[in-house]
């Protein structure tokens, strides 16, 4: 289940979409319905080039992923609706530690292509 | 691969003679430009090879990888080539499954694991990586021979063995590409003499394989004693033979059977066959031992008859029907799928008279490469005393029918060129005389036929044909009534004229081993995957413990099964990085044209709340074997159901035939987690996955 929340901030362009992954990052401020998906210590660093944000993974997530499919996915789904919903951006390339990746470690989900909601569509 | 050097090394010496005459017309002329224009006619068993880029290098034919006329002369004998441009690696596989590797620069041709030296090295030019066409064809166990202008090439006839009891004798035989035959018999009764003929093969087997010093192996058959003997006189090989012209060889087998004898040829896989000659019925079968045979056709020496040279429906045999049990003991009839029927009994495994047959025959036109008319839904409608049965089909296809006499009455429809898009089905026709029909993918390899079976309770009137105004519908009616006296017994007709239809198929290739399904343990090795700490549960020896269940249970039921691992290790190279190694176990399924890959893992959720079951899917096409499984694992395990879902997965993504990925249970949820300790509920989860399997599929092709 995806749970929009809405935050507030003066910014745009690359400094939005670092602030709005850092957020992501950090989880949901309320509820007992919180989860973080990504594994603590997870960095994340957005660039934009074109309509495509490039989100270069480090820390604890581009070492060993340890869930399922469930929390894979969901991981990027969550990922790629928060910058797809920022203005102009509509792709999202995933690096792991700086480099184009088939999967985070020991994962399954194919991240060495863009991601657009296209990708999550059932 | 004994037969694959011998190959090689008669191929040197047709190679040695084309450059010694093309250097001496060419002169120094090649080396100026990169690849020479050529004019070169190719013939594959009689098929003119159409190439768009070809020509000489050091006066050796090359020929570029992307080129159509590559990949339709593989298809032709049940292989084919993969080469994405811009890559440096050409990869050949063959209709058995042996992989070719040429690499662009190195002179390495690479047969399984095996290394052979090339004189020229696959090279660049003009922006496409081209390749020699001889060393190429010949790994690809095609027999060349060298006329002016150009080469007529051949599948070949590569290995023959022997293996006797007391009991009976088997005859393998082994070829480069998917093997058909016609068998017949001729001579007097005390001295029969049955004869394979395989068309538009040509024969590698050397002289004095068969002759007096024929290799001869012991084996035992069911209820010999354990003692070696030369085997039976009374059945033996006469003979192996090549005749025909260079362009369109044929190999003769004949085999001597003396009076009683009774003979039975046994598909092994696409490229082998057994001949079995025992004076038992009994010993006519060959049990599940690996590979699993399929019986394709059995003779019997009785009245000979001149062998049927017509295509399709004629020349199959008006079977006799199998004995009750036909699920264990295979037997010569082609048994139409209808279950829980009551056959009548009979205490003679082989058929009446059938005094010859022909082994499937992919005609000449139907090359490997065309595409399939896919048989997109099954309906059922009735009127008053009619009951139809609707078939979607995206092309054109043909069939054949065949009806048996009272007392059985049952009939099937064999649609040729067809693939059955989801699992084969029980219809239901509204109709009392109608106790079951189902519709299957009868047969793969080398035809894809799509069988409708019927089993009235009496005799009944049907028509097949296409449906007025709707072009791309096939229609089967059976009405309440019983049949003309004078009706005829088998029949052949096809749906010529449709229009294609908007979505297109999906690209999944056609196995090339369709009993095989491969099985993927997730994680291993390096990466244990998700755990569980306080129950003491790894993710990566769960999967495991489960494959090797759901391994054992497939193959009770006759499939063959293949793990990407059997142990605790990584498929790739320990130290590759993850899209190796999750593309190792891709080639595991995709190398050997495995029919279904399924990788099975264990769930596991940051939060504790998340429970039960999910089989994941990719292609649109898939969605249907994913709900297979996932029925089938919800129903035998009682856990809670997380539903398909359709995500991109890299082993769901890169593998080629239908593919889906299993996560069963939650480590991360004690409930799960309990369960998951139990020895019991790992047996429950495969036997759900295993039922998916045969749900989904109507069980291994027989």
């Amino acid at each position: 289940m995806r749970i929009p929340f809405t935050v507030s901030a003066n910014l745009n362009g690359a400094a939005l979409a670092n602030y709005a992954v850092a957020q992501l990052l950090a989880g949901p401020p309320l509820g007992r319905d919180r989860v973080v998906l990504f594994p603590n210590g997870t960095v994340a660093r957005v660039t934009l080039k074109g309509d495509t944000a490039i989100v270069d993974i480090s820390g604890s997530a581009a070492r060993s992923f340890q869930s399922g499919a469930g929390d894979e996915v969901g991981m990027f789904k969550s990922l790629t609706f928060t910058l797809t919903g920022l203005p102009g951006i509509h792709r999202v390339q995933v690096l792991v530690a700086g480099q184009k990746a088939a999967a985070l470690p020991g994962g399954h989900f194919e991240i060495d292509e863009p991601l657009t909601r296209d990708t999550f569509a059932s | 691969m004994n037969w694959f050097r011998r190959a090689t090394l008669c191929q040197a010496a047709i190679l040695a003679a084309v450059l010694v005459s093309v250097a001496v017309a060419l002169s120094a002329a090649v080396e100026a430009a990169e690849v020479a224009p050529a004019h070169l006619q190719v013939y594959v068993s009689g098929h003119s090879i159409a190439f768009a880029s070809v020509g000489e290098r050091r006066g050796q034919p090359v020929v570029a990888a992307t080129d159509p006329g590559l990949a339709e002369l593989v298809a032709l004998i049940g292989g084919r080539v993969q080469y994405e441009p811009g890559t440096r690696f050409v990869v050949f596989t063959r209709a058995d499954g042996t992989l070719i590797t040429l690499t662009a620069g190195s002179n390495a041709l690479t047969v399984d694991d095996a290394s052979t030296a090339l004189t020229l090295s696959p090279f660049t030019a003009d922006g496409k990586l081209y390749v020699p066409l001889l060393p190429v064809a010949a790994a690809l166990g095609l027999y060349i021979h060298a006329f002016r202008g150009g080469y007529a090439m051949a599948p070949q006839i590569t290995g023959l063995e022997r293996y006797a009891s007391t009991r009976r004798t088997i005859v393998e035989v082994q070829a480069s590409a998917p093997l058909s035959w016609r068998s017949s018999f001729a001579g007097p009764p005390d001295r029969r003499m049955l004869t394979l003929t395989f068309a538009g093969f040509a024969n590698a087997v050397p002289a004095g394989t068969v002759g007096a010093a024929r290799k001869t192996r012991i084996m035992r058959a069911p209820g010999s004693v354990n003692q070696a003997r030369p085997g039976p006189r009374q059945a033996d090989v006469e003979g192996l033979e090549q005749s025909g012209a260079p362009g369109f060889p044929m190999t003769t087998l004949s085999l001597r059977a003396s009076k009683g004898w009774l003979t039975a040829v046994h598909r092994i896989s696409c490229c082998s066959l057994d001949v079995v000659m025992a004076r038992s019925p009994k010993d006519l079968v060959i049990r599940a031992s690996a590979p699993s045979p399929a019986v394709v056709t059995a003779v019997r020496p009785a009245t000979p008859t001149p062998p049927s040279a017509a295509p399709g429906g004629s020349a199959l045999p008006q079977a006799a029907w199998p004995a009750a049990g036909h699920q264990s003991v295979p037997t010569a009839a082609p048994a139409p799928e209808v279950t829980d029927v009551e056959s009548p009994q009979s205490e003679n495994v082989s058929p009446g008279a059938l005094p010859s047959g022909e082994g499937p025959s992919p005609s000449p036109s139907a090359s490997p490469r065309q595409t399939f008319a896919k048989i997109t839904s099954v309906s059922v409608a009735s009127a008053r005393g009619v009951g139809r049965i609707v078939l979607s089909v995206t092309g054109p296809v043909s069939f054949v029918w065949h009806r048996l006499a009272e007392p059985d009455n049952r009939m099937w429809i064999d649609i040729y060129q067809a693939e059955l898009v989801g699992p084969a089905q029980d219809l239901t026709l509204p109709l009392p005389e109608v106790r079951a029909a189902r519709i299957s993918q009868h047969e793969l390899v080398p035809d894809h036929v799509v069988r409708v079976a019927i089993d009235p309770t009496e005799p009944v009137d049907f028509a097949i044909g296409p449906i007025q105004g709707a072009p791309n519908e096939l229609g089967i009616d059976v009405r309440s009534s019983p049949p003309p006296p004078d009706a005829p017994t088998s029949g052949m007709g096809g749906l010529v004229s449709t229009v294609p239809q908007t979505s297109p198929p999906p690209a999944v290739v056609a196995p090339t081993d369709p009993r095989l399904i491969v099985i993927d343990p997730g994680h291993g090795g390096n990466d244990p995957g998700a755990m569980n700490q306080s129950a003491g549960l790894v993710e990566s020896h769960l999967t495991l413990s489960i494959a090797r269940r759901v391994q054992a249970l497939l193959m009770r039921d006759g499939w063959r099964v293949t793990l990407t691992r059997d142990g605790d290790y990584e498929v790739g190279d320990p130290n590759g990085d993850d899209k190796q190694e999750l593309q190792a176990r891709c080639d595991v399924a995709n190398a050997a044209g495995a029919r279904l890959f399924i990788s099975i893992h264990i769930n596991a959720s940051v939060s504790s709340m998340p429970d039960g079951m999910t089989t994941y899917y990719w292609r649109p096409a898939d969605r249907a074997f994913a709900q297979s499984i996932q029925q089938a694992l919800v129903a035998a395990t009682g856990d809670t159901d997380d539903g398909v879902k359709r995500d991109n997965f890299y082993v769901i993504h890169h593998t080629v035939m239908p593919a889906v990925l299993v996560e069963a249970g939650y480590l991360s949820n004690s409930h799960d987690a309990d369960l998951l300790e139990q020895p019991a509920f790992l047996d429950r989860i495969a036997q759900g996955i295993a039922r998916g399997v045969n749900d989904f599929t109507g069980g291994p092709l027989r």
